[in-house]
């Protein structure tokens, strides 16, 4: 895949850690419900939860820090074995409507070379100005919109989201959930 | 003894009249996950603090799509940005006085 430079993986690390680590230690996960798990330095698998007023339902974030601090961490919603990319309708997906800040999510995005327009991957697209792959999909931000570490960090990232998972944004899964889905 | 009495006094903010005693605000940057907080007065006007939160915290002018709103419910800060504290309290308002900051966020 063409675009920005991949950072030296022992900055991006660092960096990662420090920010997540003091946004964690605030203890605003925690009161959240939220937990993390250290895939390796670069990745973490976060556990978030959706609360649509009527119930409370995981969902499953993997965040990799391949371009941190230069760009956000790549963000991907999973099924609960950490690997598969839901398709479109899944309960693994939220519903999300009217977020009070631009935001878009694409269970499938065709990215493009920007120069050629050859499609290059796709894959799902979590659509806003704290997500690695906006800055990637043909996006450009307004200059106040843009990443700029370290007046944004992971925190901003986390945060847009814990915002559309909340009511009135989130609504629900996509399709509905089996109780027995949490333990597949 | 009677030193100790003056000394209790002088410190204790329920004996001041209301309007002098202190209130705190905290606004957490969700940004970058900073927390500040904000000694203010009940006749302060909720603005002196924006104002303090931009120059001495974030150190920019504000833009069109930054949002301030209370961390119970999400209500909007800076609605009321002319209203006294008491006033913001008195009518309902974040009785807790936590309040989230964010900047402009881009997407589709």
């Amino acid at each position: 895949m063409t675009g920005p430079a991949r950072t030296d993986p022992e900055v991006a690390a660092i960096t990662f850690r420090r920010d997540l680590d003091k946004f964690w230690d605030r203890g605003a996960a925690a009161e959240r419900g939220w937990q993390r798990r250290t895939h390796d330095q670069l990745t973490e698998l976060i556990t978030l939860q959706g609360n649509d007023g009527t119930q409370v339902l995981p969902y499953y974030l993997r965040v990799r820090a391949d371009w941190y601090p230069d760009f956000p961490p790549q963000i991907t919603l999973l099924e609960p074995d950490w690997v598969t990319e839901p398709p479109e309708r899944s309960t693994w997906l939220p519903t999300i409507q009217n977020p009070p800040f631009q935001f878009g999510l694409h269970h499938v995005y065709d990215y493009r070379n920007p120069d050629t327009q050859e499609l290059i991957d796709k894959r799902q697209l979590i659509c806003f100005s704290h997500s690695f792959d906006y800055y990637v999909s043909s996006h450009t931000p307004q200059s106040a919109e843009r990443w700029e570490h370290p007046r944004h960090t992971v925190a901003a990232t986390l945060n847009r989201l814990h915002q559309v998972l909340q009511p009135p944004c989130y609504t629900g899964p996509q399709s509905p959930r089996e109780p027995q889905a949490e333990q597949a | 003894m009677a030193e100790d009495k003056v000394v209790q006094d002088e410190t204790d903010e329920s004996a001041a009249p209301e309007k002098h005693r202190h209130l705190e605000v905290e606004i957490t940057n969700e940004d970058d996950g900073d927390v500040y907080k904000f000694s203010v007065k009940h006749d302060e006007r909720l603005d002196s603090v924006i104002a303090r939160l931009y120059a001495d915290k974030l150190h920019r002018e504000p833009v069109d799509d930054d949002r301030l709103r209370c961390e119970a419910g999400g209500e909007d800060v800076f609605t009321f940005a002319s209203m006294t504290f008491k006033a913001y309290l008195d009518a309902g308002h974040c009785a807790a006085l936590k309040w989230l900051f964010s900047g402009p966020t881009g997407g589709a």
